[in-house]
């Protein structure tokens, strides 16, 4: 650290406790991730991020060694597999917006986040789907929902998965007939 | 109910037409689904479908002109037969083993020495599989047999390896990825203006049609622009490295998102149980019991159909009827529109 000129202490250049939230706040959330957790609330406290909405990754329980070794880069698996007392789906409900939920999906990404999405919005009792990931370095999306009185967010997500899982059905059993037709019609095909 | 639920999930549902089929190619048109469903699937095949590859490896001598950490990582591409694997193996995190077992591990060998004048070239072939392993095996599809090339020697130099081959997915390693390739391909011919074709002075002359433009209408002259129009037709080419036939590939990502969003479904209906017993001032603790499980991509049941869904949503998938009635029950407290009634004092 250079010498600071005198009467000046490093708080004034640093504030704690005053700080404008415009110019502190950084425009992405990167930071936060990369430390452990102890670190994150200090810079909570230092008047970071404070006003953002709960983000799963921060004060994130600590089942399993969190950085992998020499790095601090997180351990692949963490895309996928959940932490101690981590929980996959939660729901906010949006007290502005009548029948509305914002649900936060933990480790799942746009595979899941977009085909919900979609198959919500072909629900005409949907008024509002609609999803996005806060950060990509972070494996989580965020589902927002919102329906009309004759249904609600919860019951209109459990139909369009239960859908979305009938479809998938239908696509194995057609893509099962077509192939056993194609190798029946094409044997020579077979092997290498 | 209205023609709009015929649409998309009601009549027809998704059609598949084979163009190509063989033991390392699906080439198919997937027809009557949206883009995101189509992505998805072409998303879960790259990512989440299940292989096994080489994950640790215990050199006890290398005396090669390659570094232990560049020849561990060679042996950890070399493609290895993973068929039915779900039904054979185990992740090593589900495993109750320390370290790793014949349950959730196959042990490759590698012995090879240099003693002639001429350098000997070390083959995947050359990877000796514990006796007894149920798959494994190094994926040799040229046609001398011999499989890639891991490693080449000198006079006396000399390998002598044992390597662990792990069940995992590609989103850890991108040495689980089943396919070596997906191309993915929608509107041919352009219709629906999602790309911008850079061009000199004629985009059509300048570029080449695309393989599959003689499988949609070219558009008409002066045809005017239809904004409502979306995607309907999706033409996918699967390649596969070797360790998984593709229909199997396939057959897998189908299941495991089937699997994702039967999670979704059972995390869906707890969230509303939470809301519902923090409103009635309920103890929630009970509802965590024997829900820890439901996040592994496999826990370990042989067929993996199932298995730690909460009570009352054993089979998410299979019967319509079984699915609709298992959700039905958390939602019996709440009644038409009693839920927004809840939510809001």
């Amino acid at each position: 650290m250079s010498k600071l000129p005198p009467g000046i202490t490093e708080d004034d250049l640093y504030p704690k406790d005053k700080v404008d939230p415009k110019s502190s706040q950084p425009s992405f959330a990167v930071p936060t991730r990369s430390f452990p957790a102890e670190r994150a609330v200090s810079f909570n406290q230092a008047g970071g991020c404070s006003t953002i909405r709960a983000q799963p990754w921060r004060n994130r329980p600590h089942g399993f060694q969190d950085f992998a070794f020499g790095t601090d880069a997180p351990e692949r698996f963490e895309l996928f597999i959940m932490g101690d007392g981590e929980e996959k789906v939660t729901a906010v409900d949006e007290t502005r917006v009548p029948n509305c939920v914002t649900f936060t999906f933990n480790k799942e990404d746009h595979t899941l986040g977009n085909l919900l999405r979609s198959q919500l919005l072909k629900d005409p009792k949907v008024l509002f789907a609609g999803y996005k990931v806060p950060h990509p370095l972070f494996p989580s999306f965020e589902l927002r929902v919102q329906t009309t009185d004759e249904t609600n967010p919860r019951a209109a997500v459990i139909k369009a998965a239960q859908d979305l899982i009938k479809d998938l059905t239908i696509f194995r059993n057609n893509f099962t007939r077509e192939w056993e037709l194609k190798k029946m019609i094409d044997p020579a095909k077979e092997g290498n | 109910m209205d023609g709009f639920d015929m649409m998309d999930s009601g009549t027809e549902g998704p059609t598949v037409t084979i163009r190509k089929a063989d033991s390392t190619r699906a080439d198919f048109v997937l027809s009557n689904v949206d883009l995101a469903f189509a992505n998805s699937i072409r998303r879960i095949i790259l990512a989440e479908v299940p292989t096994l590859a080489i994950d640790l490896v215990e050199v006890i001598n290398n005396s090669s002109v390659l570094p232990d950490e560049l020849l561990s990582h060679r042996l950890g591409l070399v493609p290895l037969e993973s068929s039915n694997i779900d039904e054979k193996m185990l992740y090593t995190r589900d495993c109750d083993c320390d370290g790793y077992c014949e349950r959730c591990s196959v042990v490759l060998t590698l012995v090879a020495k240099c003693t002639g004048d001429r350098n000997v070239t070390v083959y995947a072939r050359d990877l000796a599989v514990a006796a007894g392993a149920q798959l494994g095996s190094p994926v040799i599809t040229d046609e001398a047999q011999k499989g890639s090339i891991i490693c080449k020697l000198r006079k006396g130099q000399e390998l002598n390896l044992k390597c662990i081959a792990k069940k995992g997915i590609a989103k850890e390693h991108a040495k689980w990825q089943p396919c070596a390739a997906v191309a993915f391909e929608y509107d041919p011919h352009n219709k629906l203006k999602h790309v911008d074709y850079w061009y000199e002075t004629d985009a059509k002359a300048e570029w080449p049609k695309s393989a599959n433009a003689g499988w949609e209408e070219p558009p008409q002259e002066n045809e005017p622009f239809d904004y409502n129009a979306v995607p309907t037709k999706f033409y996918v080419d699967v390649e596969t490295v070797g360790s998984l036939q593709p229909d199997e590939i396939l057959r897998q990502g189908i299941k495991y998102l089937q699997e994702k969003l039967a999670t979704v479904i059972a995390g869906v209906q707890k969230t509303a149980g939470e809301g519902a017993a923090a409103a009635a001032g309920a103890d929630v603790g009970g509802m965590d019991d024997g829900y820890g499980g439901a996040r592994s991509p496999d826990m370990g049941d042989a067929n993996g159909y199932g298995r730690n869904f909460n009570d009352g949503y054993v089979t998410p998938y299979g019967g319509a009827g079984g699915a609709g009635a298992g959700a039905q029950t958390p939602f019996g407290g709440y009644g038409g529109g009693g839920y927004s009634n809840g939510g809001w004092p």
